[in-house]
């Protein structure tokens, strides 16, 4: 069954010339993994945000789990969808990471003792427990984003929404969200939607969406896909930074290593090398 | 930032610790009011003892209390010396021009350097002792009532639990924008007035554009989690009035009862 139906959905910003979503149609299987790669301005976290109402098509219909979004329906909708946003810091709300998790369930008007046990009950599940009454100022940006997912645990969502999630931490904070995440999806049968860059979060995927210029181009496997080598750049999945930096160093005829370096060794190879002289 | 002891939270489990920060509140505000009707040694040995005890019962060395008086020293002094010179009335002990001290004047200014002192005092107590995060729980609590006449009670409490959750958020980025300024060779600590103002404003500017794109985010971040209106919302954070409340709540009343009956009856 679909549980995420769009129909020629099109959307365009007041401020600009082009469509930024332009006649996009798809659907989404329950329990499927989805990830939505593309370029910056592709159009795929403008889809997310219509997907919950956060803003509203110009036309087409969207449909989740059997419900047509109406704004009428618009709050029922979001009871469904749990969304992680890309700036750790940004969607946390709460005090304290208790609080925070609680956010959601307090705007549904659940009662304190069931909210109690659920708040300790997800925070087990996404292993952060013993950091409840801890201030967001003392977490790292993938402990943020963990609390961010207990959050949605503790209201239990059908569909799971990851807008770009991980790109703002590092390799293992990432790492770590994602085994979270395919985790979860397990237990409580999720739905997931993911915008990413992240070729990691990517190839978690059970299927691939690549959009351009608001319109869907391509779908594949993560197999598939990636047998495509170098241009999946062109499709907006994102090589290492060091890489990127390499190649932008080369085409302004600096020479690089040709090496592997991370981003500490490149930094340090940036300080000693000649254009420092 | 870390010299400034005023209105600074110090950790600890002490009974002034434990209490409810209602009862906090209230006492402080009650302690505050009866001080203006203090007028003699008697009245305010006892508010003094009051304090003292208040002080003892949080387990903050006293000299840490100290500290948070001393940047207000100067306007202490320059209250005093008003008192003092312009406060007429009384036995003349000395004069100079139009400059008097009388019995009066010397009498007025130790009654406002007292008042000075506790009020200051009773206040750091509470801050003291007192995350931000709960007395603001405590003015939303105590604020409770006005929701009867569609007073935004929870609203306002939100907005202020927002805008402390993202104090220290705020100066990390204020940090991150120094430390950008310096490597381009902006000195801070330099120059006139004029030039230190200067060199806030590059500063100030990103900050706040910042500021205004994380409250864009947030509200997104807030509606998707349905949050619609503030005021039918459940609430996680419970406040808890314990014994140790009501006891203080006793000695507080019993004790500004004595001043008010010393001042009006004795």
């Amino acid at each position: 069954m679909a549980i995420i139906q769009v129909e020629n959905l099109n959307y365009q910003y007041s401020n600009s010339d082009t469509k930024a979503i332009d006649d996009v149609s798809f659907e989404i299987q329950a329990g499927d993994w989805v990830a939505i790669v593309g370029h910056n301005g592709s159009g795929k976290s403008t889809l997310a945000k219509l997907l919950i109402g956060l803003m509203a098509a110009d036309s087409g219909k969207i449909t989740i789990d059997g419900q047509v979004l109406t704004p009428d329906t618009v709050w029922q909708i979001r009871e469904k969808v749990g969304m992680v946003f890309q700036n750790p810091d940004n969607q946390f709300v709460g005090a304290t990471v208790a609080d925070d998790v609680a956010f959601g369930m307090e705007n549904r008007s659940v009662d304190r003792d069931t909210m109690v046990t659920k708040v300790d009950y997800a925070l087990k599940q996404v292993g952060m427990l013993d950091y409840k009454d801890r201030e967001p100022a003392n977490l790292s940006g993938g402990q943020k984003q963990r609390v961010a997912l207990a959050g949605i645990i503790a209201i239990a969502p059908k569909i799971l929404i990851l807008d770009e999630a991980t790109s703002m931490l590092d390799p293992r904070g990432r790492q770590e969200i994602l085994s979270v995440i395919q985790q979860l999806k397990e237990d409580l049968n999720l739905t997931v939607l993911s915008i990413t860059h992240d070729i990691d979060e990517a190839a978690n995927a059970d299927r691939l969406v690549v959009i351009d210029d608001g319109h869907f181009v391509e779908e594949a496997t993560p197999e598939e896909l990636f047998t495509h080598g170098k241009e999946l750049v062109d499709m907006g999945l994102d090589v290492p930074l060091p890489e990127k930096l390499k190649d932008a160093l080369r085409e302004r005829h600096i020479e690089v290593p040709h090496s592997y370096l991370d981003e500490g060794g490149l930094a340090n190879w940036l300080r000693t090398s000649r254009l420092n002289k | 930032m870390n010299k400034v002891m005023f209105g600074r939270f110090i950790p600890g489990h002490s009974w002034v610790h434990r209490m409810d920060p209602r009862a906090k509140l209230v006492l402080s505000f009650l302690y505050i009011a009866v001080v203006f009707f203090a007028n003699d040694v008697w009245t305010y040995a006892i508010m003094t003892l009051l304090l003292l005890l208040s002080v003892a019962a949080s387990k903050i060395p006293l000299r840490v209390y100290i500290r948070g008086l001393l940047p207000l020293f100067w306007l202490m002094i320059f209250t005093v010396l008003i008192q003092v010179f312009f406060g007429a009335g009384g036995h003349v002990y000395w004069q100079w021009g139009w400059l008097v001290v009388s019995q009066n004047g010397l009498n007025s200014a130790g009654l406002i350097l007292m008042r000075f002192v506790l009020i200051i005092l009773v206040s750091t107590i509470l801050t003291f002792t007192t995350e931000p995060l709960e007395i603001a729980d405590g003015i939303e609590s105590l604020l409770n009532p006005l929701r009867k006449l569609h007073f935004p009670v929870a609203t306002l409490a939100l907005m202020l639990s927002l805008a402390l959750r993202f104090v220290p958020t705020l100066m990390d980025e204020a940090e991150k924008i120094m430390n950008a300024q310096r490597s381009r060779g902006v000195d801070f600590g330099e120059g006139g007035l004029r030039q230190r103002i200067r060199t806030i404003v590059p500063i100030l500017i990103p900050l706040f554009v910042n500021a205004f794109n994380r409250a864009v985010d947030i509200s997104t971040a807030m509606e998707a989690r349905g949050y619609q209106d503030g005021e039918n919302r459940t609430k996680y954070r419970q406040l808890k009035w314990h014994r140790v409340d009501t006891a203080s709540l006793v000695i507080y009343v019993v004790s500004l009862s004595a001043v008010i009956v010393l001042r009006y009856f004795i």
